[in-house]
Order: C-alpha cells, then structure tokens, then sequence
C-alpha cells in the first residue's frame, strides 16, 4: 500500500486536468510533485499557479508530507 | 429615535457593534474600484451599512450581457455610464452617503492622487493589468486592499496589505507576475455564474465592514477559495514570497513608468483593427474560431465557421488569401494567429472580437 497525497485543482486549472481532485503516490518533494504533473498534463506548463500544502501557501521547494493535501490555484481576473 | 440611528438599529443593536461601530462606518472613506459583477454588491451593501464616504469607478457602459450579474442595473440604462447608475441608485438607497464617480479607467496617476483620500481599496476590477497596478499602488502608499475575483463557478477574496503578526501580504506574493492574455479567460471569454460575483462582492463588504469597525478577524494574509457548485470554501495561510522584491516597482517614479496593460500583452504584431478589415475584407478569407453554440453567429460577413478546438493547419487547401480569425473578444483569435504565423500565408488577429463588431452594431 503506497502512501497516497490529494491535489485540488482550482479555477480553469480543472480545463486542462478534467477533474477537480486527484489522488496520487506521493512523489516526495514540490518539484517532483510539478514534473509529475506537467508530464501528465502538458499544458500545465503554460499556466500561471500557486501551490499550498495543507490550506499553506508555499514558496520554495519542500517535501510533501504523507497524506498531504495540495492545493494548485490560478490566478482569477474576473469581476 | 433618531432617523438614523433608526436606519441602522438592526447592526447597531449587535453585541459588539453598536454606536461605536456606526459612527466609524459614518466617518470612512472607501474607493470600490470597477462597478461591474463584484462591483454592485459591494456598493449596495456597503451604502446601506451607512459607509458614509464611496468612491465609484467604472469607464464602461452598462450593456445587456451585464444584467445576468451586474444587480444595481436594469435594461432601461443600458447604454449609460456604470458610475452614473449606480451613483443614482446608491443615493436613492440611503440619500446620507456622499457619493464621488471617477468615471475613468483607472490609472496610476488616479491611484496616486485619489488613494490618500480614501480608508480602504476595493478592487472589483475584472483584468490583470488592472488588479496589479492597484495591488502595487496599495503597497507603495500603505493602504488597505480588499481583494476579490471571479472565473466560472470560483471565487477568490482576501485582505492584503495590512500588517499582522509583524506580515503584510499582498496581490503579488500570492501570484508574482501577471499571466498574459491569452493564458487565463476573462469571464467575458470563460463565462461566470450570475450569483458567484454576488457572494464573493458581498463577501467584500463584509471585508470592508470588518476592517472599518475592528469586528472579527478580517482575511488578512488569508485567502478564501469559494466554489458554488460545491458550497465549499477553501482556506488558504498565505506567506510573503521574497523574490517578488526584484519585480515590484519600488517608488512613485518607477510605478509611474510601469506599463501595466503591456505586462499581461502577448508579444505579436498579427492583430488587425474593425477599421482595416472592412477596409480590405476581399483579401482576406474570416474565419471564426468560436464554438457552434456562440452568439451571435455571424450572417452578414462571408466567412468560415471553424471552431478552435477544430483546427488544422492546411490553410492552403482552403485558401491562398491571408487568413482573419474571429472570436469572442479577440482572444482565442490572438492565439491562433500566433499559432499559425510564420507560413507564407499571414493570420491576423480581428481586434475586439464579435463583441466589438456588436458594440459598432456592424453585426
């Protein structure tokens, strides 16, 4: 049994996954997390997101502790 | 009772609220920028909390694909100025605000001279080049900024700029650098539901009311992430993000400098005006890269319906001629000319889109 993380895509982010939520194994770190993904969604690569582990918005890369939920959010222009 | 005290009593009876609370609405001074979807709300709620000193600013006109969220409008004021509307409406909503309509886009040199005025920055605005010439504006002058934003079915709203814990987060370290044009839809492009701008503005005032008064725990450093299809709200701790230094105009001078709409533009030269089409309609073949299902089709102009999520590039089965694309608002249209240029075949970029062709009444 491989431990598992949660990602929630927001905004039109779920355009390109066509889901809102994904549970995978956990890669380990950021990064990893983000070459994952943009190999999974290659126009990942052209959208502008910030990323929070467990409802924190995070910087730079840092591990992915087991269970964590991940967030990815773009940013919203309308009003 | 006095009358107004009367007017407010439901608020000012509150424990916790009371006098106190109203007079500091009374004497606030709050600039809601953009008086659109989130706009409307804000005003509304924020006049009849008694805020006794709002600022509008819009440039646009009100127009009948606002109505389905923009609330202080009906269809007999289509064609009038947004801050004209909703300056009358306000007023006849509660006659003791004083009420100042900027109806400009707003700009940096406004920002420099009108934010000193004002408590609180309300960006209701609906495009990047906007929202971050304000967000730095609130940085470089230390005001207060409520945040909100809409796409689809999600909202955003926060607090930024207000120190707590010894942090003042703003627009910037949460996304550094606006996306371009083409990379995140408008809602003019994407859609937005009616009621989404209607909570997340209401979810300002509520900021606003919050700030003003000392009640609660404002959304300072926090950022609330609403979906209506799901009724769920998703709380974000943000952080300060120290690269931003590097990117952030860092006195008057340099904001001033700062070309904002430039920052969000795509990089071509393959847009072409109304004007100079019409001008040369037979050179070019249209074609217009909307989906099946968008309005209005057009029936007045020769052209190719070939939706984006369609197209191939064997132009030259089609054509020799050099190729326009259409869209909505000239954004998908953008796109697609930066995609095919580069042939020996040209591709423009109609600017403006059928929106603009319907505001000409050319369609």
């Amino acid at each position: 049994m491989h431990k598992q993380i949660s990602i929630c895509f927001f905004g039109q982010l779920t355009d390109i996954t066509q889901c809102n939520t994904l549970a995978i194994d956990n890669p380990g770190t950021v990064s990893l997390l983000q070459n994952l993904l943009v190999r999974q969604y290659p126009n990942l690569s052209h959208s502008k997101y910030t990323i929070a582990i467990n409802n924190k918005m995070v910087i730079e890369d840092q591990p992915i502790p087991e269970n964590a939920i991940i967030a990815l959010m773009p940013p919203f222009s309308g009003g | 009772m006095h009358q107004s005290t009367e007017r407010y009593q439901r608020q000012i009876i509150l424990e916790g609220f009371g006098i106190a609370a109203q007079e500091k609405l009374t004497n606030a001074h709050v600039l809601v920028i953009g008086a659109g979807g989130l706009g409307c709300p804000i005003l509304q709620y924020l006049a009849a909390a008694g805020v006794g000193n709002l600022g509008i600013a819009d440039d646009d006109i009100v127009s009948i694909a606002n109505l389905n969220r923009q609330i202080l409008y009906g269809q007999d004021d289509i064609g009038k100025y947004k801050v004209d509307v909703a300056a009358e409406k306000i007023s006849a909503l509660n006659n003791q605000i004083n009420i100042t309509v900027y109806n400009q886009r707003w700009n940096q040199l406004l920002s420099i001279e009108h934010f000193p005025k004002y408590n609180i920055i309300v960006d209701a605005t609906d495009n990047f080049a906007t929202r971050y010439l304000i967000n730095d504006a609130c940085v470089l002058l230390n005001k207060p900024l409520v945040y909100g934003a809409v796409s689809k079915y999600e909202g955003q709203v926060a607090v930024f700029n207000m120190s707590l814990n010894g942090m003042a987060i703003n627009y910037r370290d949460l996304f550094p650098e606006p996306p371009k044009e083409d990379e995140v839809q408008s809602c003019a492009e994407a859609g937005v539901l009616g009621v989404l701008p209607g909570i997340i503005g209401t979810m300002q005032a509520t900021e606003v009311i919050k700030l003003i008064t000392g009640i609660g725990n404002p959304l300072i450093n926090q950022l609330r992430i609403y979906n209506a299809k799901k009724q769920e709200l998703y709380a974000i701790q943000l952080t300060k993000n120290a690269l931003i230094a590097k990117i952030f105009p860092t006195n008057i001078p340099e904001f001033l400098q700062t070309n904002y709409q430039s920052l969000c533009e795509v990089n071509n030269n393959c847009s072409i005006s109304i004007n100079d089409w019409l001008l040369n309609k037979e050179k070019f073949l249209l074609v217009d890269l909307r989906e099946l299902n968008e309005l209005p089709r057009i029936n007045q102009f020769e052209h190719f319906a070939l939706p984006l999520s369609t197209l191939k590039g064997n132009w030259k089965d089609l054509t020799n001629k050099d190729i326009v694309f259409i869209c909505q608002s000239g954004i998908r249209s953008k796109k697609a000319a930066a995609m095919f240029n580069g042939t020996d075949q040209k591709f423009y970029s109609l600017l403006g889109g059928v929106d603009q062709l319907v505001q000409l009444k050319i369609i």
